[in-house]
Order: structure tokens, then C-alpha cells, then sequence
């Protein structure tokens, strides 16, 4: 598991989370050359995306909060599967997907139950010097300026599709929550596929 | 001592499987119900991640058991919300429209006929009646639906015997049958889950898999999964093979499904084809 604890100073530029990110990453992986996309997902604020010279698509997915169990298993069941359908459309030929997920902790036990074990994830515990909820209007005001472009000219319908809120993939297991225990089998049963 | 306790205290193939069981309920054949109910059963696939080969999974499987003993159709419930590319082309081929439901036959014993979501809803709202099947025949119904989009699962469920599931040996696959078969126990205490590994027949992950999963299902949710065997599928070409374990899979012919809904809808389906013909292709 990639799992690193960063602290993070005030952003010089408020309106512009984006730039931030992307020191994040450069400092979490010195080198890297990545460039922003210019996708962002109404109603979805937290999601960044970036492209490294390679082709690859970079996902960055922003808790303002603690990792819960109930977080990771919409993230992991909802949202990457979106999120990889919606990077198939819009970047064809990038051929791979790697995600960066930001939190300020995790909850307690979720750790041992739930997937951070991929190593194409890299999992960060930041301490931001800023309130959630400035940090969550601040970004959220960001991502609905990102719908149009620059001058009010209207998205072409390529981009309008792409700017559709992404919709849980599957109402019926959205339903469901596992406990604990449940999870532990499972995670148990996939260890046992592995080897 | 009466029948049920001296098998409780035999060791045998019914203590591992209750398919099984269902052979001893063969040799002792039932008396005979007024309700059609016990001739028709609903079967349906789910792959985790393959939502759109819901319908050629489906038809796989139904092409290997139709016979003159087991007619099979395929009923494919749209859903109601923007139609996907596979629903436009199967409102198009089957020139589905709002009074009736053009199927299209596939030989004798497999037919196929799209339902809209308005259209099933009108089935079950008007109790639309048709004429009663004649006792004794069998018919096998393949649900093919997009459970992660379809409005009324609970009454679609509640409706089914069997339900399969093509897992593959990833967390997320294995996460997500768990979760529909819990999700499912809501609305169908009765129905019989299999599993179809996706994936070489060789590999013992499947067996690993179905083992261990179906352990675990035992134990946390107190109901058996069933073996059918592997499937491969290759999506770059469409294409799949699969070798299963169909022996004993309608070893019961009598379903245990006790929904009125199930008859108005095989009704209702048989009086369509009965009345509107259907197109051989």
C-alpha cells in the first residue's frame, strides 16, 4: 500500500485548487510531468484529472473529511467505475488510470478491511490549513465556473456528455452496506484469489 | 418417524447440496396444483461488470436448455429512463410499440420479446387476463435486465427462481455478488443462486472462489449457492465459450415461487405471441 502523510500549506491562490493538486503530486512524486484536463463533473467537486506525458490518465479524488468505510465502498463501487467509463470517452487513447486520493484521516479499522493495497492508488493523509467547508464551497464554486468556457460560449455536446453528473453505477447495491465483519471475508476471500 | 427426519439423519449428496433434495421430491411426485405456478420459472444472469451482455449471456444460456421439454423466452425489461444503445436496438428489431409486443422466435422452444417499462407496469396494474396454460407445461423465462437500472426490482425479484452470477476473481466482482444476493433476500427468500466463474475452466481460482464465497454466504446469510461452471469472455472480439454444469439444473421442475405476478406475466406473454404471431428469424 502507497500511503503517505503530507501537510500542506495555504494555497497562494484560492481560486485555483487545481494548481494545488498539482504540487501535491509533484511533491509526492518528484519528476512526474502531469498536465491538468480540462474535465470537471457538475455536482461532483472533489475530482481533479490530470494527464502524465505517457498517456496516462491521473483521477484525483479529494475528502475534506475521514475515509469511512461508507466513503471507500462509494468510491470503489460507484465512483471508479464512472470515473473510468468517463476517461474511456474523453481520453480514447490514454491507456491506463491512476487515481490519487486525498483525505484528512482515515476511520478506524477501515484500513484493514478495504483495498488500499493497490498499488496503482496512492492513498494521502493531509492536514490542510484550511476550514472543510471554505475548502469544499471554494472548490465546489470552481468546478460549476469549469461548465462553460471562457466568454459564455455553451459546451459542445462531446463535453456537455462528459460534464454529466456522474450517477451511482448500480441503484439495487447502492442499497446494501456490508459490516466489518463482512468485509473482512471478503477482503479475505480476494487475499485467498491472489495467491 | 416420518420422512423429512430419517433424511436429516442420512450423510449424503442432499446434505451438500438441497439440489439434490429437489431429485427425492421427483420420485415422490406432489399433488397436483391448481395454480400454474410450478410450470414456469424465471431465470436470469447477472454479470457484475458486463451489464450490457446481459441479453447475450441470457440468450447463451437459454439456446443450451430450450427443448421440446423446457421452451425457453427471453423477456427483456427495458427501463424507463433514457433507453440505452442496446435498448434502441431491441425496440427497433422488435418493433416494440405501446399496444402490443412483437417477439421474434429463435426455431420451436426459444423465443424473444422486449417488455417497456410502461408496458410491464400495464400488466401487472390491470391484472391483463389471459387464458390459463395447460397443466403440465413447462416454461422457462430469461429475465434480461440491467438491475443497476431497472425501477422495480423487488417485483421482478420476487418473481424469479434462479439467479445467476458470473463472478470473477476480483474483489469487486466477489464484493458485489455478496451484496446483490443480501439485497436480494429482501424480496425472494426462495431463490437459488449459482455461480459461473469468469474465467479459464482450468483455473482452480474458481474453485477457491466458489468455495470460500459460498462458505461465507452459508454462514453470514444462510443460503446455498449452486456450481454451474466457467465462462470465458473475451471482450476485445465479443466473443465467449463456457462449459457448464446444466445437469442438474432443472432437475426440479416444479418452482417454488409462489407469485401471482409470475402468472399474469407468462399470461400475458403467451396470449401476445398467441394473438400477435411472432417473427421467425
Amino acid at each position: 500500500m502507497n500511503f503517505y502523510r503530507i501537510r500542506v500549506s495555504k494555497q497562494q491562490d484560492p481560486a485555483d485548487m487545481s494548481g494545488v493538486v498539482q504540487e501535491l503530486i509533484g511533491t509526492l512524486c518528484p519528476g512526474l510531468q502531469i498536465y491538468p484536463l480540462n474535465l470537471t463533473v457538475p455536482g461532483k467537486p472533489y475530482y481533479y484529472f490530470f494527464q502524465e506525458s505517457c498517456g496516462r490518465c491521473i483521477w484525483v479524488r479529494i475528502f475534506l473529511g475521514p475515509l469511512t468505510q461508507k466513503a471507500l465502498e462509494s468510491l470503489l463501487h460507484d465512483e471508479m467505475p464512472r470515473v473510468k467509463e468517463l476517461m474511456a470517452k474523453s481520453m480514447p487513447s490514454a491507456f491506463s488510470l491512476k487515481a490519487f486520493v486525498f483525505f484528512k484521516s482515515i476511520e478506524k479499522g477501515v484500513e484493514q478491511v478495504f483495498p488500499l493495497w493497490s498499488k496503482d492508488w496512492l492513498w494521502v493523509e493531509y492536514d490542510y490549513h484550511e476550514t472543510p467547508a471554505a475548502a469544499g464551497s471554494r472548490m465546489a464554486k470552481r468546478s460549476l465556473e469549469g461548465t462553460s468556457r471562457p466568454g459564455g460560449e455553451k459546451a459542445s455536446s462531446d463535453e456537455a456528455n462528459l460534464l454529466q453528473p456522474i450517477q451511482p453505477q448500480n441503484r439495487f447495491l447502492e442499497q446494501v452496506r456490508l459490516s466489518h465483519g463482512e468485509l473482512a471475508e471478503l477482503f479475505e476471500i480476494y487475499v485467498a484469489l491472489q495467491s | 418417524m416420518g420422512l423429512s427426519e430419517v433424511q436429516k439423519l442420512k450423510r449424503g449428496l442432499r446434505d451438500v447440496s438441497n439440489i439434490f433434495e429437489k431429485k427425492q421430491t421427483l420420485e415422490h411426485p406432489p399433488v397436483p396444483s391448481p395454480s400454474a405456478k410450478a410450470s414456469i420459472q424465471i431465470v436470469s444472469i447477472f454479470a457484475t461488470e458486463l451489464p450490457e451482455d446481459s441479453l447475450s449471456l441470457n440468450m447463451h444460456l437459454a439456446s443450451q436448455i430450450a427443448s421440446a421439454e423446457h421452451p425457453c423466452t427471453i423477456v427483456s425489461l427495458l427501463a424507463p429512463e433514457v433507453p440505452s444503445e442496446k435498448d434502441q436496438m431491441i425496440e427497433k428489431n422488435l418493433r416494440v410499440t405501446s399496444s402490443c409486443l412483437q417477439g421474434q422466435s429463435y426455431g420451436e422452444y426459444l423465443s424473444r420479446v422486449a417488455v417497456p417499462y410502461a408496458h410491464f407496469e400495464k400488466i401487472f396494474d390491470h391484472k391483463i387476463e389471459a387464458g390459463l396454460p395447460e397443466q403440465g407445461a413447462s416454461q422457462i423465462l430469461f429475465f434480461d435486465f440491467d438491475s443497476g437500472a431497472y425501477p422495480r426490482l423487488d417485483q421482478v425479484v420476487s418473481m424469479m427462481d434462479k439467479w445467476i452470477f458470473i463472478v470473477r476473481p476480483s474483489l469487486e466482482s466477489v464484493m458485489a455478488c455478496y451484496k446483490i444476493i443480501k439485497a436480494s433476500m429482501r424480496f425472494n427468500r426462495d431463490l437459488e443462486y449459482y455461480v459461473l466463474y469468469q474465467g479459464d475452466p482450468k483455473d482452480k481460482k474458481g474453485e477457491i472462489l466458489f468455495e470460500q464465497l459460498s462458505l461465507m454466504v452459508s454462514k453470514s446469510l444462510g443460503v446455498d449457492l449452486y456450481w454451474l461452471g466457467s465462462i470465458y469472455l473475451d471482450k476485445g472480439s465479443r466473443s465467449f465459450g463456457a462449459d457448464l454444469m446444466l445437469d442438474h439444473f432443472f432437475l426440479n421442475t416444479l418452482s417454488k415461487i409462489d407469485s401471482p405476478d409470475k402468472i399474469v406475466l407468462a399470461h400475458y406473454l403467451n396470449s401476445q405471441f398467441s394473438t400477435h404471431g411472432a417473427v421467425t428469424v
